[in-house]
């Protein structure tokens, strides 16, 4: 077990008199990053890579050293295979820009209903350019994808198949291996949006096979501007480069004579990156290797069923994803209320100091198949108590009966 | 001061007497369970949706044949209901020449501004808009 008293000292945010379960936007800082952040900021605030003197080399130094931390807190090969980015929407939009040049009108990517409009709109664009074809696997209006509504969509032409491996809305941790497996034997490449499994379950590309797999800083405990884009070396020394500028160039090639781009992992990060943000990133990465990360597992399925289970009863609830015992879900919980609106649930939690997300969450396409507009999610965190669940749950049905303007004399 | 300006000076008092959101959020609710249950047929059509991430709004805002502005609303949100009910009950039967004349100061000078996120004060805004444009459209 941990201490959750101690745990929640490392984040200076909780310390408000707030419940805080919008975690799956942005989670809470850990001090570890923010005092990294601040020391950067203090004493080593150097550009890197083409700085000669000292300040500028250990800089790069504690930067580069970043990239080996992360390559091995998602046991990537190596360093060249870590790009960092400023978040996964600019991951996804940079690599979608990467293949842009390859894609023909006879190929086809496959995106899923599951995705958040970042892992869907990039690839809608690239088809609407290329004037290839953008395959759509369904989901149930549960709001769960089957694998094999997927594998229906691969076929030779496929260049691309991009999946979350949780979906933002449902928080079903996605059924992947045989995806992958069969893309693969289909000569496509497949990249894996983590952006929300990466807080909660241990990362490892080299076991899932994937060709490409981004998440953001800030939904894992780190500074937001941050992100990470890995991908296997292979394919990143034959794409071409997403985004151009300084840093990232060997020789420009005179006139129309053709550019040489620096060596991996440099030819996909132009311009200065994030520095203190990516330092803030292998903070938070150190503190996150401390943890039990088998008790942190446990400690947020038992937060989420007590979630669930206290929300269940509400009459005219609907569960995104259902709620069956089957489908592994990460701490997060999503519904709708028939005739209430989850905006004005929202909004009355927020005056008992409670923070959620409402709307479509950036997931329209899955909304519209599950037949709702908006929603109401409730994405917790190891640093979130039994004893936190019990006043959402309370106030909840409270603010209900106040919408339907019940009165309890 | 027009009946619109004035409308809304007896809105910032009322709001002055509620100390918290809550409160005011609590009074935006029953005003839309207590009066915005009028009926009007054909509302809820896609043509007069005006669609946010948060929550649906539909509107009507015309001049009638006696030359006075009419609004209906509808919305999913209770909250946002009552918010346009107010709207409503400031702006109904205005005559071209108080929509010239008339600003919205209202949401600046009540706390339930502070809460009401700025793609749903776009909303209000819109709103707004459309109102003034009554006015501009009949020059």
């Amino acid at each position: 077990m941990f201490n959750l008293f101690d745990i929640r000292k490392d984040f200076p945010i909780l310390q408000q008199n707030l419940l805080y379960f919008d975690n799956a936007a942005t989670s809470a800082t850990c001090i570890n990053a923010i005092e990294a952040m601040d020391h950067y900021y203090r004493n080593e605030c150097f550009n890197i890579h083409r700085g000669v003197y000292s300040g500028s080399v250990k800089s790069e130094q504690k930067f580069e050293n970043v990239r080996k931390k992360v390559m091995q807190f998602i046991n990537a090969p190596a360093p060249e295979n870590i790009i960092f980015t400023s978040g996964a929407t600019d991951a996804i939009n940079m690599l979608a820009n990467c293949f842009l040049p390859s894609i023909g009108k006879e190929s086809n990517i496959i995106v899923t209903e599951l995705e958040h409009h970042s892992n869907y709109l990039p690839w809608k664009r690239i088809c609407l350019l290329t004037g290839c074809t953008l395959k759509i696997a369904k989901c149930n209006t549960e709001g769960l994808l089957a694998q094999e509504s997927v594998l229906a969509l691969i076929d030779k032409n496929t260049k691309l198949v991009a999946i979350s491996a949780s979906s933002n809305v449902t928080g079903i941790v996605q059924e992947l291996s045989k995806i992958i497996e069969f893309a693969h034997a289909n000569g496509a490449k497949v990249i894996i949006d983590a952006s929300q499994l990466c807080a909660h379950r241990k990362l490892d590309v080299e076991r899932l096979d994937c060709d490409f797999l981004c998440f953001s800083s800030h939904k894992m405990f780190g500074p937001t501007g941050c992100g990470v884009l890995y991908g296997k070396t292979n394919i990143l020394n034959t794409v071409l480069p997403g985004k151009v500028g300084g840093g990232m160039v060997h020789t420009v090639g005179s006139g129309d004579d053709p550019d040489v781009w620096d060596i991996l992992p440099y030819k996909f990060e132009s311009g200065t990156p994030a520095l203190a943000e990516v330092i803030g990133l292998g903070a938070t990465i150190d503190y996150l290797q401390q943890l039990n990360y088998e008790a942190v597992i446990q400690h947020e399925k038992s937060l989420t069923k007590r979630l669930v289970n206290g929300i269940r009863p509400i009459s005219g609830i609907f569960i995104c994803g259902g709620i069956s015992h089957e489908n592994e879900r990460i701490s997060l919980v999503s519904f709708a209320i028939s005739g209430i609106s989850s905006y004005d649930i929202g909004l009355l939690l927020s005056t008992h100091n409670i923070a959620v997300r409402t709307g479509n969450l950036c997931a329209q396409p899955l909304l519209g198949r599950m037949g709702l507009d908006d929603v109401l999610r409730v994405s917790l965190s190891f640093y979130n108590t039994e004893e936190e669940i019990d006043i959402f749950i309370k106030t909840l049905f409270e603010i209900i009966d106040q919408l339907q303007g019940i009165r309890h004399e | 001061m027009n009946k619109v300006m004035k409308k809304q000076e007896e809105y910032i008092e009322i709001f002055s007497h509620l100390s918290d959101e809550f409160s005011q959020f609590n009074f935006l609710i029953n005003k839309a369970l207590t009066e915005g249950g009028y009926k009007d047929e054909g509302l809820r059509t896609n043509v007069n949706l005006l669609k946010s991430c948060q929550s649906k709004l539909w509107f009507r805002i015309g001049l009638g044949t006696n030359g006075k502005l009419y609004l209906n609303f509808d919305s999913d949100s209770v909250i946002l209901k009552g918010l346009l009910m107010v709207i409503k009950d400031i702006w109904e039967g205005a005559t071209l020449k108080e929509i010239e004349s008339s600003s919205f100061i209202l949401m600046k000078q009540v706390m339930v501004d502070d809460l009401l996120s700025t793609k749903r004060e776009s909303s209000i805004t819109i709103i707004i808009q459309k109102i003034q444009q009554v006015s501009k459209d009949s020059e």
